[in-house]
C-alpha cells in the first residue's frame, strides 16, 4: 500500500472524516479542512511516529508541511525512508 | 451491574476510584488510565472494558491519579513519581476489602507507570498479571507529543517568532497546554521515565498493540527480549487521541479472554 493511501486511512480514522478517500495530492489541508486543527496535527504526527517507529522534531514541522496531502506525504516519505 | 465511586486516602490527598461489579471474588482488576487529554478521550472505552469484566464476575476498579480526573488536587500539584503511591494506596485498599490478587491494566502512561515501577509494584502488591493498552515506553516521547500541541497551535496562528516551549517550561515558566498547567517538575519526571527492552518483568504481560495492523518495530524489541510478553494486535481507532469513540467490543472481549486465561493458569478458577 502506498504511503499516501496509508496516510489517508490514518487521517480518516483520526478525524472521522468520510471524504478523505476522495482526496488527492493537491487537496489542501491546513486552513481548508476545518477539522484539521492543532490537535489533528498532533494526532497525525503522533500516530505516524508510533506506527512507523520514527521521531519527528518540532522544528522540522511547519505550516508548509501541512499545505496539501502531497506535501505531507513527501515530508513523511523522507522521514520514514 | 453495580457501579460505585469511592474517595481513597493517598499520599497527597484523596483520590477517586470507580468500581465496576461487586462480586467480591478473590481477584480484582485495577486500571491505571493515561493522563491529560488521553485520559478524557479513553475514559468511555476503559469503562466499557470494566463493565465487560464485571459481567464476567471480575470486579474492576479505575483510579484517577492525584491532580487528575475526579481526584483531589490540581494537575500542576501532581507528580509522575507520586502517582505510583496512588496505585499502592488503592491496591492496599483493595486488599483490605478482601481481594487477594490483582490484575493491573495500564493504558498508555498508566503502562509506563507500571513498567518503571515493576520491582516495587510486585514487592508491594499481589499482582497476578499485567495488561497494557498501547503502552508508552518512553516518557520523553509522551512529553514531546504534549508540547507539540502548543507548537502546533502556534504554527496555526502564524506567529513569526518560534518559541521552544520545552525550554520555556524547563526554565521554570509554567505553561498551559490544552487546559493543563505543565511544570518543570512534571517534564523532568516524565522525561526520566523510560522502560528498557531489557526490563525483567515480574509477572505475565499482555501487550496490546492498538491502532495498527502490525506489531511495530519498537514493540518487537520488547517482545523478543522477554518470554513473558504476549502481544495482541487489535486494529482499533486511536481512541485515546480521537474523539467520538466510546465502545470497542472487540477490545473489551479480548480483555475478558486474557483475564480468564490468567485466572485459569493460576488455578483461581476452573476451565
Amino acid at each position: 500500500m502506498s504511503l499516501e493511501v496509508e496516510l489517508k486511512e490514518l487521517i480518516q480514522e483520526s478525524l472521522q472524516l468520510d471524504e478523505v478517500t476522495e482526496w488527492g495530492a493537491d487537496t489542501e489541508i491546513l486552513g481548508a479542512i476545518p477539522e484539521f486543527d492543532s490537535m489533528a496535527i498532533v494526532t497525525v504526527l503522533t500516530l505516524v511516529e508510533e506506527n512507523y517507529g520514527i521521531v519527528i522534531e518540532d522544528d522540522e514541522v511547519s505550516a508548509e508541511v501541512f499545505e496539501t496531502l502531497g506535501s505531507l506525504t513527501a515530508f513523511l516519505s523522507e522521514k520514514i525512508g | 451491574m453495580s457501579i460505585q465511586g469511592h474517595f481513597i486516602a493517598s499520599t497527597k490527598g484523596r483520590i477517586f476510584v470507580s468500581q465496576f461489579g461487586n462480586s467480591k471474588r478473590d481477584v480484582a482488576v485495577l486500571c491505571l488510565p493515561s493522563i491529560v487529554e488521553e485520559l478524557n478521550l479513553s475514559r468511555a472505552v476503559l469503562a466499557k472494558q470494566c463493565q465487560a469484566f464485571a459481567q464476567h464476575g471480575l470486579d474492576s476498579f479505575i483510579l484517577d491519579y492525584f491532580g487528575t480526573g475526579d481526584s483531589e488536587g490540581e494537575f500542576e500539584e501532581s507528580s509522575f513519581n507520586s502517582w505510583f503511591g496512588d496505585v499502592v494506596s488503592v491496591g492496599e485498599w483493595l486488599q483490605s476489602l478482601g481481594y487477594q490478587k490483582l490484575i493491573v491494566l495500564g493504558v498508555r502512561v498508566g503502562a509506563l507507570l507500571l513498567g518503571v515501577n515493576q520491582q516495587k509494584l510486585h514487592a508491594q502488591l499481589p499482582i497476578l498479571g499485567q495488561i497494557f493498552w498501547k503502552p508508552i515506553t518512553s516518557g520523553k516521547v509522551f512529553a514531546s507529543q504534549l508540547i507539540r500541541i502548543k507548537q502546533a497551535n502556534q504554527m496555526m496562528s502564524n506567529h513569526s517568532e518560534k518559541v521552544n516551549w520545552r525550554n520555556e517550561i524547563l526554565a521554570g515558566n509554567d505553561t498551559e497546554i490544552a487546559g493543563y498547567v505543565i511544570t518543570k517538575n512534571f517534564i523532568e519526571e516524565i522525561e526520566a521515565a523510560v522502560i528498557s527492552a531489557a526490563i525483567e518483568w515480574q509477572s505475565p504481560v499482555n501487550w496490546l498493540e492498538l491502532a495498527t495492523q502490525k506489531i511495530t518495530p519498537a514493540t518487537r524489541k520488547f517482545v523478543e527480549a522477554s518470554d513473558v510478553i504476549t502481544v495482541h494486535t487489535v486494529h482499533t481507532p486511536a481512541f485515546w487521541q480521537v474523539p467520538e469513540v466510546f465502545d470497542l467490543p472487540e477490545l473489551s472481549a479480548l480483555g475478558v479472554t486474557i483475564t480468564h486465561k490468567l485466572l485459569v493458569e493460576y488455578k483461581w478458577i476452573g476451565e
